[in-house]
């Protein structure tokens, strides 16, 4: 499972407008093609999962992550921020790169699992280069984690 | 969509939340990739209580009691006819009915409340 495969065009916002948390995941959620009663509860189903715990992981990096039962397969939405965003991140810091993911109640494989692993390597290996914040197009972009996603293959 | 149904899904998806971070496995797999869970016992009843006070009482009596015979996944999604919750195929006269999110309807095979995902 690639995580490039998840990442079509329409699910990569260069430009997050939003300068906070909530806000954020709004944003994002709302570039889903679903009708609104379905985006809402998808919504409250991330923002139930920030109340449990953030899921700002520290160094610039959020991964919010939720189930809900109006979706029937997984999804992956990327937003970055070059002016960042106040996430109640574990270390304090804004954020200027939100992965994330949605999955039904039950997924087939786990895939939603090993998703959120791959994408907290990738994302870890992501900040070491900082410049992922100067790309501003789609085909940069996925050209980038193409290449990470391959030299992780050969770190396995 | 029936405004009950929103309040039980968005209470049947914390619930399933709050029972995968149950899961020794799936809580240490959240935990080595940086995530922790930090609201308290007392914060985790207050947000599930504000949704469960939204619901009519007979539905929420209904809920508790798949719930309490499944631990999670009280309202399961029809996808192709078919109920997720228990892989049957629903009957006929079930999947002819028009809007069908617009009332509660439950599966005859297992009980869980019914959201259809088309």
């Amino acid at each position: 499972m690639l995580i490039s495969q998840f990442l079509k065009k329409d699910n990569v916002i260069f430009d997050l407008k939003s300068k906070t948390k909530d806000k954020a995941l709004e944003e994002m959620v709302d570039r889903m093609k679903l009708s609104k009663e379905k985006k809402d509860l998808i919504l409250l189903s991330l923002k139930q999962r920030e109340i449990l715990g953030t899921t700002g992981i520290g160094n610039g990096i959020a991964i919010p992550h939720a189930r809900s039962v109006v979706l029937d397969k997984l999804c992956l939405y990327v937003g970055i921020s070059q002016k960042g965003i106040e996430y109640e991140s574990l270390d304090g810091k804004n954020v200027n790169i939100i992965f994330l993911i949605i999955a039904p109640p039950l997924d087939s494989s786990n895939q939603y699992l090993i998703l959120l692993g791959k994408i907290a390597a990738l994302s870890k290996k992501l900040i070491k280069k900082k410049d992922y914040l100067k790309i501003d197009n789609y085909e940069d972009f996925i050209e980038l984690i193409k290449k990470m996603e391959e030299s992780m293959e050969d770190e396995i | 969509m029936n405004i009950q149904l929103q309040y039980l899904i968005q209470l049947s998806d914390l619930d399933t939340q709050l029972e995968e971070l149950k899961n020794d496995r799936i809580r240490t797999k959240e935990e080595s990739l940086g995530f922790r869970v930090q609201a308290k016992e007392n914060e985790i009843n207050k947000l599930r209580e504000s949704i469960r006070k939204k619901i009519e009482p007979n539905l929420l009596n209904k809920y508790d009691k798949i719930q309490k015979r499944y631990k999670m996944r009280a309202v399961a999604q029809v996808n192709d006819g078919v109920c997720y919750g228990c892989f049957t195929a629903l009957p006929t006269s079930y999947v002819a009915e028009g809007d069908k999110n617009n009332k509660i309807i439950t599966c005859p095979n297992c009980g869980r409340i019914l959201f259809w995902i088309e």
